[in-house]
């Protein structure tokens, strides 16, 4: 049976395949994706395996690969993405493969080792060009714009003298050079100035500025401007700006001191000759050099984009063969190698239901390698847990999830999730029931079921998009059943509709009409005796003044009830698992006791609120009018406690039927009986089990008594043992079972209340909506005369978003939680021990998958 | 021409078929005296007579009806310019 | 009388659902699977229906309406105010 009910029936089995044919085999099973390999050789690592050299070669490939795809991301090429995958290449492929990748590699580190180059070259011209440009300015300049000159230092010494400047106008140098070397020289002699023109990057020129003055204790000077348009680093391609700047300064000493400067500051230095007429025809040359060297990258550029291009068609098909080769290996290196070196042994998890699928492969593979000799794929008998293998599609996919988020099955142990895909949408929608909300839900999960390819060929990395999308069944079905609790509580957005016509009529005449501010309607009177066929009469959304009361009655106790056989459900499961593992005394002592335990004492408590319900009512005469009503919590508790009831009002009783006293101590005596056979019978028999055994055959005493009593569950884990541990595992059976019999005992309270959360969230949603249709809606629909339509557009568009924002979604989110919860805790911890590990086999989808998300990241 | 984004128009035209849908449906049930919209009407506390009631709360009922529906209007409005815009973003990004 | 009724009509629409739901569903490998959704759904959707029939069917209290809440279902439902 390949249903969900259970995981699915594995084996153990061993693989013999002969060498030539085991590549081809391998193959063919990670296309099947339905066979888990075992590690043979855990203790040898991972480079001293069989195939460590073809594994390193695909990883060689792989980064060449990925360089491929870096450079094609940088120039903005777009891959194409057939989403088919080719079959894995034959191992002398490879070599086709590699050298392929190799001839590309190369051209392409060639290609960028040109370019580079080139730019680099191209922007030193640049510069070149710039300085030549701005330099040419400096020494154009006349003497006023140098007082004026930026810099900082140097215009402030010169404003501090300004007469003594003033009088200097001899020539270029002196009054580049400033009063002060004026002064030191004698009048009328030239001196002799030197310069460096360079380019820097704009951030370091006020620190290197200021070093200068420093260093040279003012004696340069320092002229500088801005390139307007950015560089491009020919490094890392980042968009850089940069200033000229030119330094005067006088003797070689200084020369030496500035050039350092320079070379710290990274600062690179061009040659400008000193006459006018050289630069001049300097700066042509470099023209005409920037021209052809524009040509050359371009064709150089134009290159790369065609090698590219030709490389983007392919490279999602390579990435997808160099990923499955390097999985086979991989896997083959997991097996051991036959003493004659002529075939390799794997031990492998199989699903028993695909054994033929798995041998056709098998077959297949044989056959495409060309080998004679067919692989053996035998069963082998084992003690080891196997692996739960639930096998799902789209549509339980999601519901699986749930499970497994909590814990993996045992193996063969009665899966929830089954029953989950109806009864986690309907409790959600319990307390989300709302027929608008829950339209709103079920056409945003429908839309995503009806454009399901769509939606999953374009993968995306956002999370939240993902969770939803992933889970679109499960938000489709609570959606659908939100809008039939929701047609049940009669909301739809918070207002009632009235369908069948209300059963409640109104009898009062004019005049007390006219003079009270609130009347009741009296249920013996009003009502028509036959209730709103199909949920809540919708005379109850009005009914503003005692709504509440009457809705958290009713409210409730279905929380009550649904949360009673929601366990009892559970319990009943747990049946099943017993049966299944032959595990009688659990059956027996476990089960039954548990059962009774909810049935007396929760499920009397549910069969009571229907008697409540049923018998008592406004139009009947006392002890079963409405006055005499017992309320059911005070009634349980008095039973749980053997407290004697409150005396009833007149003419009414104080239980509800004949003997319910005798019953109900009866009952309470019988579950508390319950709890010392919970918590002792099983190990007692345990024990003695173990004795008897011991008694009987003395040397084999820890195989047999695990094997009969330790059930399969936990057989085999850990075979014979001796004397010691087994008195050790006896105690520890006892502490166990204390353990799980309080749980289950403190449990059932404490459970029971938790579903009242049904009734608390019900209602904080119902009281949410409706506060925001009064305090948002309405006030949009009171609006009077003409342009009430105008804001009752704005008012409505504001309404829908907060409706969708916080009913739907947060309100939605936390009805999602808090179900999760009920599932996992409080009907999960009924039967599912969850202790299993999940099956995970060699498959290529996921290899490939996987290695996609991990190269996104 | 382009006024919003791609998700912009869309949110617009979401909430311009729910207003259309909800808004005449709304109009209706006010056009037919429904009980269940009867906090919604701007009515005052008290009336002398019985007969005032009623004439008040009829005019307040064909009243809301019909903003109800004006609103639709603008709504139908919204619906075919984000529908446009809507357009206008799917054909920039298909070329 | 009524009342059995509708508790019979409703009980019997959701035997029907629960037991000939599955023949809506073509057959495949989960027809297990599709059997117990259908026969959950009808159990849970019969009895959170029973439930609401049932909290109403003897009410105990009724519904406090405010004063123009009653002329208005007066005159909407069709139960004109008495005189006097």
């Amino acid at each position: 049976m390949g249903s969900l009910f259970r995981s699915e029936e594995m084996a153990l089995c061993q693989l013999f395949l002969q060498s030539e044919a085991a590549y081809a085999c391998v193959s063919e099973l990670g296309e099947l994706g339905l066979v888990q390999f075992r590690d043979l050789n855990p203790d040898v690592n991972a480079f001293q395996r069989k195939f460590v050299n073809e594994v390193r070669r695909c990883d060689e490939m792989e980064r060449k690969l990925r360089y491929l795809e870096k450079e094609i991301k940088k120039d903005g090429i777009p891959m194409l993405d057939t989403g088919e995958s080719p079959e894995a290449p034959q191992p002398r492929e490879m070599i086709d493969l590699e050298a392929t990748f190799e001839k590309l590699e190369n051209e392409l580190r060639e290609v960028n080792q040109n370019a580079e180059a080139l730019k680099r070259n191209f922007l030193e011209l640049t510069e070149l060009k710039h300085i030549l440009r701005k330099t040419q300015v400096f020494f154009d300049e006349s003497v006023p714009t140098v007082y004026k000159s930026s810099g900082a230092y140097s215009s402030s010494k010169y404003r501090r003298y300004p007469q003594m400047a003033d009088n200097q106008n001899e020539d270029e140098q002196a009054q580049l050079l400033g009063e002060e070397g004026v002064r030191a020289s004698q009048p009328g002699q030239n001196l002799k100035l030197g310069f460096v023109a360079g380019v820097i990057l704009r951030e370091r020129l006020p620190a290197f500025e200021r070093m200068l003055w420093r260093a040279c204790r003012g004696n340069v000077f320092l002229r500088q401007a801005m390139i307007e348009t950015p560089l491009e680093d020919p490094t890392n391609g980042d968009q850089v700006h940069k200033s000229v700047f030119i330094i005067f300064f006088q003797g070689d000493q200084l020369k030496t001191r500035v050039k350092k400067i320079c070379e710290g500051f990274r600062a690179t230095l061009y040659p400008c000759p000193e006459a006018p007429a050289d630069r001049r025809e300097m700066a042509m040359g470099v023209m005409t050099r920037i021209e052809d060297l524009n040509t050359v990258l371009g064709q150089t550029q134009d290159h790369r984009h065609r090698v590219l291009v030709a490389a983007a068609k392919n490279l999602k098909n390579w990435f997808v063969k160099v990923r499955k080769i390097k999985a086979i290996y991989h896997t083959l290196n997991l097996f051991n190698l036959d003493v004659t070196q002529k075939c390799l042994i794997a031990e492998c998890w199989v699903p028993l239901l695909d054994f033929e699928t798995i041998q056709l492969a098998l077959r297949r593979g044989t056959e495409r390698s060309g080998s004679s000799v067919p692989p053996i794929l035998n069963r082998m008998q084992t003690f080891e847990n196997p692996p739960t293998y639930n096998r799902t599609n789209k549509f339980t996919k999601a519901f699986q999830a749930l499970i497994d988020a909590y814990g993996v099955a045992s193996y063969r142990e009665m899966n929830p999730a089954p029953y989950t895909i109806i009864t986690f949408p309907f409790l959600f929608a319990v307390m989300f029931g709302d027929l608008g909300h829950g339209a709103i839900m079920a056409l945003f999960g429908l839309w995503m079921i009806r454009k399901e390819k769509g939606l999953a060929a374009q993968k995306t990395d956002n999370e939240i998009w993902n969770i939803f999308f992933g889970g679109r069944y499960i938000i489709f079905l609570m959606g659908v059943f939100s809008m039939y609790t929701g047609l049940i509580y009669n909301d739809i957005f918070s207002k009632s509709l009235n369908i069948f016509g209300s059963h409640w009529h109104m009898s009062y005449n004019k005049s007390t009409v006219m003079e009270n501010k609130f009347l009741q309607l009296s249920p013996k009177v009003d009502y028509e005796g036959a209730p709103y066929p199909f949920g809540m009469d919708p005379i109850w959304q009005v009914a503003g003044a005692n709504k509440i009361i009457f809705h958290n009655a009713y409210k409730m106790k279905i929380s009550i009830i649904f949360g009673v056989i929601h366990m009892i459900f559970g319990v009943v499961m747990s049946w099943h698992n017993h049966t299944y593992f032959r595990n009688r005394i659990s059956l027996i002592y476990e089960f039954i006791p548990q059962l009774i335990f909810l049935l007396l004492l929760f499920f009397y408590m549910v069969l009571l609120m229907f008697i409540k319900w049923i018998k008592f009512a406004a139009t009947n005469e006392k002890p079963y009018s409405e006055a005499c009503a017992p309320s059911i919590l005070i009634t349980f508790i008095d039973m749980v406690l053997f407290n004697t009831p409150k005396p009833p009002p007149d003419h009414c009783e104080t239980y509800m039927f004949f003997g319910q006293h005798f019953i109900q101590v009866l009952f309470v005596l019988v579950a508390v009986g319950c709890i010392p056979v919970m918590l002792l019978a099983k190990p007692l028999l345990i024990m003695q089990a173990r004795k008897q055994a011991n008694e009987e055959v003395q040397p084999i005493a820890g195989a047999t008594s695990d094997a009969e009593t330790g059930g399969v569950s936990n057989g085999g884990s850990h075979g014979g043992g001796g004397g010691h541990e087994e008195e050790e595992e006896l105690s520890e059976i006892f502490i166990h079972q204390s353990i799980h019999t309080i749980e289950y005992v403190l449990g059932s309270v404490s459970h029971t209340a938790s579903y009242l959360r049904l009734w608390a969230l019900s209602l904080a949603h119902a009281q949410l909506a409706e506060v925001l249709w009064t305090m948002v809606l309405s006030i949009g629909l009171k609006q009077e005369g003409p342009v009430g339509g105008i804001v009752l557009t704005c008012v409505f568009a504001f309404w829908a978003i907060l409706t969708v924002g916080i009913l739907v979604l947060m309100e939605g989110l936390s009805a999602f939680l808090h179900t999760l919860r009920l599932h996992w805790v409080e009907f999960q911890s009924k039967f599912y021990k969850g202790q299993g590990y999940a099956f995970q086999p060699f498959s290529f989808d996921a290899i490939i998958e996987n290695g996609a998300a991990a190269a996104e990241e | 021409m382009k006024i919003c984004g791609p998700k912009l128009s869309l949110c617009g035209l979401i909430i311009s078929v729910w207003g259309i849908v909800q808004l005449v449906l709304m109009g209706l049930f006010f056009y037919i005296n429904s009980v269940a919209l009867i906090e919604d009407l701007p009515l005052e506390e008290e009336y002398h007579s019985l007969e005032d009631f009623y004439a008040a709360a009829n005019r307040a009922y064909n009243q809301n009806a019909y903003n109800c529906w004006i609103a639709a209007c603008i709504y139908v409005l919204t619906l075919l310019l984000s529908a446009q815009q809507f357009y206008m973003n799917s054909r920039v990004t298909a070329n | 009388m009524e009342v059995i009724l509708m508790i019979m009509f409703f009980t019997s629409f959701w035997v029907a659902v629960g037991k000939f739901g599955p023949i809506l569903v073509t057959k495949g490998p989960h027809d297990d699977l599709v059997r117990c959704i259908f026969l959950l759904t009808a159990v849970v959707c019969w009895l959170f229906w029973l439930c609401c029939y049932l909290a109403q069917l003897n009410p105990l209290l009724g519904p406090k309406l405010n004063g123009h809440t009653i002329r208005i279902i007066a005159k909407s439902w069709g139960n004109p105010i008495k005189d006097g």
